[in-house]
């Protein structure tokens, strides 16, 4: 999952950036209104995290243009502004979440993975696609009923692939979402992660899951 | 008393009262003189009649074959009499109600008395009061002629008295009218008052209840003023006036306080977040040290927007009542550059300090004089670009004394300009917070330089420099 955060306090925007790496997301960060405008139009995020005093553009103003141009890129607001106006104004301009600052980090992370999870089409706190089980809070997989132990890049690779079950993902899709924009890098090591996986997931069924799509993409069946 | 109704309502009653009373005292005189005139009118007419008995009668008739059956039938009754005497003679003649017995005359009367003369006053009879008429005819005499011992013979008093009941009555009945109609126009014109002081008054009491609705939330509400009496409508404007300017206060308190805690949330996010993934899982030395670095300059940057708006805070509220010495500006820009230069290092920044050929002297509060300097100083190095120089001067103009701190930064664009001491105002928030402002130092300064009397002013150039003067009246 690729996230992107709007926000122009830097120690905060590092601290976030380096706890939702460690959650398996991948994190591109904005100080100010027009780069975070400018990369939240040009790239595909799972989710935007955006502040809302920002320099050059504020984050209102941000979340307005994305809307007006049809981008349904989930955006929470994490702001200091705690007004009842604020607020209503931001559900107006088309955010899907709100929380106000201080925030405690575990809120953050559970509220991005449940508007995610959402903007898929999920409502629930797993996914179950034939005997593979996924438990999107903790995290954890089972196949047949038995426990897989993944990596937390190898998770992210298989929750991602079931969330968009039945399409195509790309390679440089997949990419994108994991790792930081300058994917290219990471090619290959993208690469030896499906592998892995793979090997976790379908070593020993008679059924694959994780198929591979003529064109370099992949795919888990719908 | 206290009631201004009740105040109104007995002044207006007694004013009404007074006026009443003397019209009706007016009415009642009048009234009395014109009953007693009338009733003179008729004694006189009788009188006349006696009179006219008394002049025309022939040679050795008597005076009563002059007077009429019905004239006579008058004194019957016991409520008049008259009676003809000669001075210091007989009874010619007398009304039957006399009974025989003679009314007479007093002698002092008849001394001095002349012929024609006649006469009114009150008298009693038969312990009754009357009204007496008395004249002195003479069939022979002419008018005017002295009454003498010589020719007393040829004279007759003749006196006509009449019982004044009646006229009492009358008088009774017009009191009791006069008084009847003043109660009454008092009585209605008490509750006429009443009703027209209460309704003017109930404007006060829709400006109370409106005033009344008046609370800390709800400071917009405004008391009626185009639809009061013209009276009340200085009382609500000044209210409203009061009221304005508590709102535009309350308001700018409110958002200083939104502001402030705007500013206090966001380091404290930053400590809870790097707190809390720190803590998610077991890490290297090294981690949690830059958590914790993270975390230490954040508290540092609380630590001085704390202590710039509990400085504020002392700078509104004690700021005149500090002691006021001399202080001499010029040496205070000496002492600051100097303190400053570790700073002014750190960012690269050259700060001078262009002396002054003499003192500059102001009176004031050397604390908060020194705090001015330090903070135009800081900003000037904080806002600067490395490499960047800034000068410090103080010098004396006139009665004024000039502190001017120069830099060669960036200078502020001019949207910003008119902003840029209003506490919390950031040209560059992203650029202000890496370099650990509060947001309130310029905010600080141009309170000092107003407690002292003075006012502050800047001027920028895009790419060339800000200069901020500090003008405070000298000593």
């Amino acid at each position: 999952m690729r996230l992107l955060i709007i926000e122009d306090e830097e120690p905060l925007a590092k601290t976030l950036t380096k706890g939702l790496n460690e959650e398996g997301y991948a994190v591109d960060w904005a100080a100010a209104g027009e780069e975070g405008l400018h990369f939240a139009q040009n790239y595909e995020f799972d989710a935007i995290v955006l502040d809302l005093m920002l320099p050059e553009i504020d984050g209102a103003e941000i979340l307005r243009r994305l809307r007006a141009e049809g981008k349904q890129t989930p955006v929470l607001v994490l702001t200091a502004r705690d007004s009842l106006d604020d607020k209503v104004e931001c559900f107006r301009l088309g955010t899907d979440d709100y929380l106000t600052k201080p925030f405690a980090f575990a809120e953050l992370l559970a509220r991005l993975r449940a508007l995610i999870r959402r903007s898929h089409g999920v409502t629930g706190n797993s996914l179950t696609i034939e005997d593979l089980h996924i438990d999107l809070d903790a995290r954890s997989v089972r196949r047949a009923g038995e426990p897989v132990q993944l990596t937390a890049t190898e998770y992210s690779l298989l929750e991602y692939l079931a969330l968009n079950r039945g399409r195509v993902i790309t390679r440089t899709e997949l990419a994108e979402h994991l790792w930081s924009h300058d994917w290219e890098k990471m090619s290959n090591v993208l690469d030896v992660h499906i592998a892995n996986l793979r090997r976790k997931i379908d070593r020993g069924h008679e059924r694959r899951l994780v198929t591979t799509s003529r064109g370099s993409g992949y795919l888990i069946p719908a | 008393m206290n009631s201004l109704r009740l105040r109104l309502v007995i002044l207006f009653l007694l004013v009404e009262a007074a006026v009443i009373l003397s019209i009706g005292a007016l009415a009642f005189h009048r009234s009395r003189r014109a009953l007693l005139e009338s009733l003179d009118a008729q004694i006189h007419a009788r009188l006349e009649t006696l009179a006219a008995a008394i002049e025309e009668r022939g040679p050795g008739e008597p005076i009563e074959s002059e007077l009429s059956r019905d004239w006579l039938e008058d004194f019957q009754g016991g409520d008049r009499f008259f009676e003809i005497a000669q001075p210091a003679g007989p009874v010619v003649l007398a009304s039957d109600s006399l009974d025989g017995r003679t009314y007479g005359v007093s002698r002092g009367w008849l001394d001095g008395a002349e012929i024609g003369d006649e006469t009114y006053h009150f008298d009693s009879w038969d312990g009754e009061e009357i009204r007496l008429a008395r004249t002195l005819v003479s069939p022979t005499l002419p008018m005017g002629t002295d009454l003498t011992e010589e020719n007393r013979d040829q004279a007759y008093f003749v006196q006509v008295g009449e019982r004044t009941e009646d006229l009492r009555d009358k008088q009774g009945d017009l009191i009791e009218y006069i008084a009847f109609v003043s109660a009454g126009i008092l009585a209605l014109s008490a509750l006429l008052v009443l009703t027209a002081v209460t309704l003017g008054l109930r404007p006060v009491r829709q400006l109370a209840v409106a005033a009344r609705g008046i609370t800390a939330d709800r400071l917009d509400v405004r008391l009626p003023e185009s639809t009061l009496p013209t009276e009340l409508r200085p009382l609500s404007r000044g209210f409203n006036q009061t009221l304005a300017r508590v709102e535009a206060a309350f308001q700018r308190e409110k958002q200083f306080l939104a502001d402030a805690s705007h500013e206090l949330r966001t380091p404290v996010s930053v400590i809870l977040s790097a707190a809390e993934v720190a803590l998610r899982r077991e890490r290297s030395v090294a981690e949690y040290t830059e958590a914790l670095e993270t975390s230490r300059a954040a508290a540092q940057r609380m630590q001085s927007m704390v202590h710039a708006l509990l400085d504020l805070a002392e700078t509104e509220h004690a700021a005149s009542q500090a002691p006021r010495q001399a202080v001499d500006l010029a040496a205070l820009a000496a002492e600051v550059t100097e303190f400053l230069q570790p700073l002014a290092q750190t960012h690269g920044v050259t700060v001078t300090h262009r002396a002054s050929p003499q003192s500059v002297i102001v009176r004031g509060d050397p604390q908060r004089l020194r705090e001015l300097v330090s903070n135009l100083t800081s900003n000037a190095i904080l806002h600067n670009r490395p490499g960047g120089r800034a000068t410090i001067s103080a010098e004396a103009a006139g009665t004024e004394a000039l502190l001017r701190v120069e830099d060669d930064g960036p200078g502020i664009a001019p949207e910003h300009l008119p902003h840029v001491f209003e506490r919390f105002y950031r040209v560059d928030r992203a650029r202000a917070r890496t370099r650990g402002g509060s947001g309130l130092g310029l905010a600080i300064a141009r309170w000092i330089v107003q407690v002292h009397g003075g006012h502050i002013d800047v001027t920028s150039r895009i790419g060339q420099g800000t200069v901020f003067t500090a003008t405070l009246p000298r000593a």
